[in-house]
């Protein structure tokens, strides 16, 4: 027998050995995790008990937040409460906020926050960077400016919120270029600043951006429409239209658009070689609601592509003027299958079928 | 001599052969936790990701049903309680011989639609599109039996409307949120084209009007194995792939997917027994060909639950027909196999599942077999064969564990102290038998694969606290 068969079993013997040491070092750390856990819930529940009520009586009076006794609140504990002011600070508005900040800064929540921009965490950074956001912290302005360029998306994007929530007329100005940059930055997240500064700040600067910006910048920033107002944003969609010749951007336009005034262009635009932006044109034309608009949204449901037919469809039945016996009559004139059987679902799920 | 020598050489094989397959695991579970940490970091402070809805992408659901009577009613109850601010509900009854498409009708009041259907995929013939006026986002898909889940999936990608679908399994229980978070990487990555949600047991957890309302670990011992099972597989197996873009299976228990980007792969195949894995690995061969940047990902929380096998004779047939469908799919896409513009896909996940996934029986069975017989032969001592047993025992088990830290360090979502005990021991169990028993039906599926036999499905046994959902 070689003598090497024994060095193969002694390598397992030791690899053995070795594995069912680490499972019960990883057992004991499992079990470890688990009772921290369990223990760190305890106390969460505890600090709850105790500060909800504080929290929910600092909301409803300025006078309790800035003089009622508090609670105790040892160091180890300020962690904890942070996040449970965050949750709660994120959960009103209006003059409770700033009863709520009062009460922060009297409990040394906004110190902590600070101290907290500069951990190398992620996680308690996040925490800190939102915390100084909700109490309008000047003095850290410069610091969370400094995180705009974050590797990390949520750090930046946080930052960004923080800016907004601190001082939204001087943030919008220097978060836009990074909204512009940044096309990974989660859009539900940008909207919700956007939203929170309010269009009579967001909309100068997002039209100048969408203006100025390149086809694919505008195109991404139309996505926030919402936060420009109406006249503005019909100007901006009307120049758009008329000047830019990008499929997606015009899409984008087309989209975001709600009262416009020039059939004639959109009419223009069901003629578009790309489907994407004849469906979009179709969509608009609908809520022009004129004969012209039936002439060319006709031709629309024989359309190659399916939602271009589906939107001239829907576009069709939703036209005020057009009552059941004209939809029926249009639907039996067509002579392209395609065309009938699509005017037919729009009529069914209109339920004038 | 030679022959002394050559066993001699085999030890050494099996020998490396679980060493580096420790350490292949032991380097995804450092990812995983790289990636888990970075998950929940974020995910604990973000807040009110819904506030603003009209962003949020919407999804069409497809739930592909044969004779589901039993569950659809309340599988669609809670399908329709989802909470998202923009989806529909398509349920396909794939030609069910039972009264699964009457009970539907009846009870949400279904009615013949003129939709005007368009064939972009090709599946079997659709006979009718069915719509509510009660639940306007629900609609129903009857078709021709296909012989499988993915012609029906195909039929409801074809009526979907939106630009994102989510891949459902009648029976499979959703989180409320399941969709929000599903849905959470499209938004934070426009780059992404799939997503999957790590599934978990639901043998043993208390089910209400289709939700989940209680977890709790499975008195059955097989179910209760297949927890740590299904823990090793999501927690560290596909979240360390997805730190390297190369998660090769999203689970069809629930999978949300951008359609156009299955429809230009041109669907499900039908004749795919793992048709979730096949559309995946066929995703990423069609984005790599053509230089696209995308981004398949997994979503670590808890967000869909289902029931697992609790009879070995169920359990078996799930095995063979699992390992037949890897087998399968692996020698549909060998193509992909060191692609020079494969990345990660081509060069370490596609070996990896082929040298420690599907040859893995092969080299356990062999290994028991020549070191059970050189033993019995005298060749080598008795004490060699039980080390090599000891070590498969031991890092089995040290694979299990890493998972349970995974999962203390992540959810924790068995709430007890006596639940991580109870896992601790099934993982154990799990190495002295149960291991070795699917070693042999994994051989089986390997075998049917190599003879083209087309594999027996069989009826899945519900468990008793799914039953009573």
């Amino acid at each position: 027998m070689p003598a090497d068969f024994d060095s193969a079993s002694q390598a397992a013997a030791i690899a053995a050995l070795a594995a069912l040491a680490a499972t019960a070092l990883l057992f004991l750390y499992a079990l470890g995790l688990r009772i921290s856990h369990i223990l760190h819930a305890r106390l969460r529940l505890r600090l709850q008990l105790t500060w909800w009520p504080v929290l929910a009586d600092a909301a409803v009076s300025l006078e309790y937040a800035q003089c009622a006794t508090l609670p105790r609140l040892a160091d180890r504990h300020r962690p904890e409460i942070l996040r449970q002011w965050c949750t709660f600070r994120n959960s009103v508005r209006g003059a409770s906020s700033e009863s709520l900040n009062i009460l922060a800064r009297r409990t040394g929540l906004l110190t902590l926050a600070r101290t907290g921009l500069d951990q190398r965490a992620l996680g308690s950074k996040l925490m800190a960077v939102q915390a100084i956001g909700l109490l309008q912290d000047q003095h850290s302005w410069s610091a969370i400016m400094a995180l705009l360029d974050h590797q990390s998306v949520a750090m930046s994007v946080t930052a960004a919120t923080a800016l907004v929530d601190i001082d939204a007329p001087h943030a919008i100005p220097v978060v836009l270029p990074f909204v512009c940059r940044n096309d990974h930055w989660p859009r539900t997240q940008v909207a919700r600043f956007l939203a929170n500064a309010g269009a009579d700040v967001v909309s100068g600067p997002l039209c100048a951006a969408i203006t100025n910006g390149s086809d694919d910048v505008a195109a991404r920033l139309l996505r926030y429409s919402d936060c420009i107002a109406s006249g503005d944003l019909n100007k901006l969609v009307q120049r758009l239209l008329h000047e830019r010749r990008d499929p997606n951007l015009l899409a984008a336009a087309l989209k975001a658009a709600r009262a416009l005034n020039c059939a004639d262009t959109v009419i223009a635009l069901t003629r578009h070689k790309v489907w994407f932006v004849r469906m979009q044109a179709a969509s608009v034309l609908g809520q022009f609601g004129t004969q012209d608009c039936i002439r060319a949204l006709e031709p629309l449901m024989s359309d190659p592509e399916w939602w271009v037919r589906y939107r001239a469809a829907q576009a069709i039945v939703a036209l005020p003027f057009l009552g059941p016996h004209a939809l029926r009559r249009l639907r039996d004139r067509q002579r392209d299958r395609f065309a009938r059987d699509m005017l037919q679902q729009a009529l069914a799920e209109r339920g004038v079928a | 001599m030679t022959g002394k020598y050559l066993l001699f050489g085999m030890e050494w094989l099996i020998f490396g052969y679980f060493i580096v397959l420790y350490f292949v695991y032991a380097s995804l579970n450092v990812f995983a936790v790289i990636q888990i940490r970075r998950y929940l970091q974020i995910a604990r402070t973000a807040d009110g990701d819904n506030v603003f809805s009209s962003l949020d992408l919407p999804i069409s659901v497809i739930v592909p049903a044969y004779n589901e009577s039993a569950s659809i009613i309340t599988s669609i109850r809670a399908m329709l309680q989802l909470e998202y601010p923009h989806y529909e509900v398509i349920v396909v009854n794939d030609g069910s011989t039972d009264d699964t498409l009457e009970k539907i009708q009846r009870e949400f009041g279904m009615q013949r639609f003129p939709e005007a259907y368009r064939d972009r995929i090709h599946c079997e013939q659709v006979r009718g599109v069915y719509r509510s006026p009660l639940y306007p986002t629900l609609r129903v898909v009857d078709k021709v039996n296909g012989g499988s889940k993915a012609d029906a999936m195909n039929a409801g990608i074809n009526a979907a409307r939106y630009p994102l679908f989510c891949a459902v399994d009648a029976d499979s229980i959703l989180q409320p949120d399941s969709l929000r978070r599903a849905v959470r990487p499209f938004l934070e990555d426009p780059d992404t084209v799939a997503s999957g949600g790590t599934v978990r047991i639901a043998n043993g957890c208390s089910v209400r009007g289709g939700f989940l309302e209680g977890v709790a670990l499975p008195r059955n011992i097989l179910a209760l194995i297949q927890v740590v099972e299904y823990l090793r597989a999501f927690l560290y197996g596909r979240m360390g792939w997805t730190q390297l873009n190369a998660v090769l299976i999203i689970s069809g228990a629930f999978g949300v997917f951008a359609k156009e980007v299955v429809v230009q792969a041109g669907g499900y195949r039908s004749d795919a027994l793992g048709e979730d894995m096949e559309l995946v690995v066929r995703i990423h061969k069609l984005m790599r060909a053509a230089g696209r940047r995308y981004r398949i990902t997994f979503v670590p929380d808890p967000i869909c639950w289902t029931d697992a096998p609790e009879d070995l004779q169920t359990l078996r047939k799930q095995r063979i027909r699992w390992h037949h469908g890897l087998a399968q799919c692996l020698s549909i896409h060998r193509g992909l196999m060191f692609d020079r513009k494969g990345g990660a896909v081509s060069w370490l996940a596609m070996p990896f599942y082929l040298v420690f996934e599907l040859l893995a029986p092969v080299v356990e069975m062999f290994g028991y077999i020549v070191l059970t017989a050189a033993a019995l032969f005298g060749w080598i001592p008795w004490q060699t064969t039980a080390m090599f047993f000891c070590l498969a025992i031991g890092l089995g088990l040290l694979l299990s564990t890493s998972a349970l830290v995974l999962e203390e360090l992540s959810f924790h979502v068995y709430p007890r102290l006596s639940d991580l005990l109870l896992l601790f021991v099934a993982a154990l169990i799990e190495n002295l038998g149960y291991r070795q028993l699917t070693v042999l039906w994994r051989l089986r599926g390997l075998a049917n694969w190599m003879r083209g036999r087309v594999p027996e499905w069989g009826v899945m046994k519900r468990s008793a606290s799914l039953s009573q959902r």
